[in-house]
């Protein structure tokens, strides 16, 4: 992994959970958002803002093609005013500051929260291929490229929170099992949403025609091994929803309880790891040329 | 409403695409001189994009490769005196000459930055006649 494709990497990862965590908690019932996850929260924020400044001078210096050490302040301050990318960049840096007062100053800033850290998050389309549509496509190609990122990074954030819970002490709680039956609803519109802005995103990387070709490609591999470990973990989910969450809300023997306490804590740890994988994949794919082998 | 529109004109655009090859990043899709072309007495040199580009991290340099009667034993050398402006649309690069090339082998070395914010690299070859 090149310096780039690790910053990118730790911005979706680090701006996914910072959406990601509140998004799923709220979606799946917890009302006024969990009091455990505060400064776990402020955190990711705070870690975003020298992320975002990274990641941004990585970028510039990628484009002016030169080195970090060599880059060209004027040209910095050029871009970050006149580009989509920079401002992209600005804006990202201006909500997560917001975001960092209302979790250290609101009590019950939650949903505010959540908007600022969706914006931050919202905001990586412009650097990537999303960015590249002109005229009346420009818009709708990035809203595809918004709408999966949220509704993957909500994915991300589910399977953290989850754990969380899971890894709790005393038992699972009753807010716990009624949080993970409510994702099933939740899930299955976040997979339809994935599936169908992914495909959107594709058309507008490479034709339906050439899509066969496509996959020889690098582009394409790493596309490929993508969809597999989509796949997986759409396996895991249909696994926890069919089998293991029930088996956690038996109230038969404590331990069918236990036994599906115990699966669901490895199987959504392994879609987790699937996850992370999928963001290193990310990280790569958005600045390879799908047009070369 | 604007939902299905949306959804009708990427079904469209990716219908009327089929045939089309990849298109992502930037592109040259045409030069003037062209490319292997020969031509004389060229006082500009155009290099024509698929897509805007970003002025501040696009450009090109003009280098001479080769010289008539000195084939093999020329060494590269960058043209001075190339001014170098992108055109209104953003989608060319002009760069005028402070006077016409001398004869021979030409390329010019482009780079350019797409809104996809990925740095593209190439060159067009042309060679100059008397």
């Amino acid at each position: 992994m090149t310096a780039l494709e690790l910053a990118r990497f730790a911005l979706y990862a680090d701006l996914g959970l910072a959406f990601g965590v509140p998004a799923a908690a709220i979606l799946t019932g917890a009302r006024h958002g969990p009091p455990v996850l505060r400064p776990f929260l402020v955190g990711t924020a705070v870690l975003g803002l020298p992320l975002s400044m990274i990641g941004y001078l990585l970028l510039v210096a990628q484009m002016a093609g030169t080195g970090i050490g060599d880059l060209d302040w004027q040209l910095v301050r050029d871009l970050t005013i006149n580009s989509a990318v920079g401002m992209a960049f600005a804006v990202r840096v201006v909500v997560l500051c917001v975001a960092v007062a209302i979790g250290l100053i609101a009590r019950r800033g939650q949903v505010w929260w959540t908007a600022c850290a969706g914006i931050a998050l919202a905001t990586l389309a412009w650097s990537g291929h999303a960015a590249a549509g002109e005229g009346a496509l420009a818009l709708p190609r990035l809203g595809a490229d918004i709408a999966h990122l949220l509704a993957s990074s909500i994915w991300l954030g589910a399977l953290v929170w989850f754990l969380v819970q899971l890894w709790r002490r005393g038992g699972t709680s009753n807010d716990t099992k009624a949080a993970l039956t409510r994702f099933a609803g939740v899930g299955s519109v976040l997979v339809m949403v994935l599936g169908a802005t992914g495909l959107v995103n594709l058309w507008f990387v490479a034709p339906v025609g050439v899509w066969a070709n496509l996959a020889l490609t690098d582009y394409g591999k790493l596309l490929v091994l993508k969809l597999v470990l989509f796949a997986g973990m759409l396996a895991l989910a249909a696994l926890n929803r069919f089998v293991l969450v029930p088996m956690l809300n038996s109230s038969g023997s404590g331990e069918d309880a236990r036994r599906g306490r115990l699966g669901l804590r490895l199987s959504i740890g392994l879609e987790l790891c699937a996850a992370c994988a999928i963001l290193a994949l990310v990280a790569s794919l958005g600045l390879i040329d799908p047009g070369s082998a | 409403m604007h939902f299905f529109r949306a959804l009708g004109l990427i079904a469209l655009s990716a219908g009327l695409a089929v045939a089309a090859p990849v298109m992502a990043h930037t592109r040259v899709v045409a030069s003037s001189p062209a490319a292997a072309a020969t031509v004389s007495n060229v006082r500009s040199v155009t290099i024509t994009f698929n897509e805007a580009f970003m002025p501040a991290l696009s450009g090109l340099e003009i280098v001479m490769t080769g010289m008539p009667g000195m084939a093999g034993h020329h060494p590269a050398m960058k043209m001075a005196g190339v001014k170098v402006a992108p055109s209104a649309d953003h989608k060319s690069l002009v760069a005028t000459l402070a006077r016409p090339l001398t004869a021979g082998t030409y390329d010019v070395n482009w780079h350019a930055v797409g809104n996809d914010t990925h740095r593209m690299t190439g060159k067009v070859s042309f060679t100059v006649r008397k």
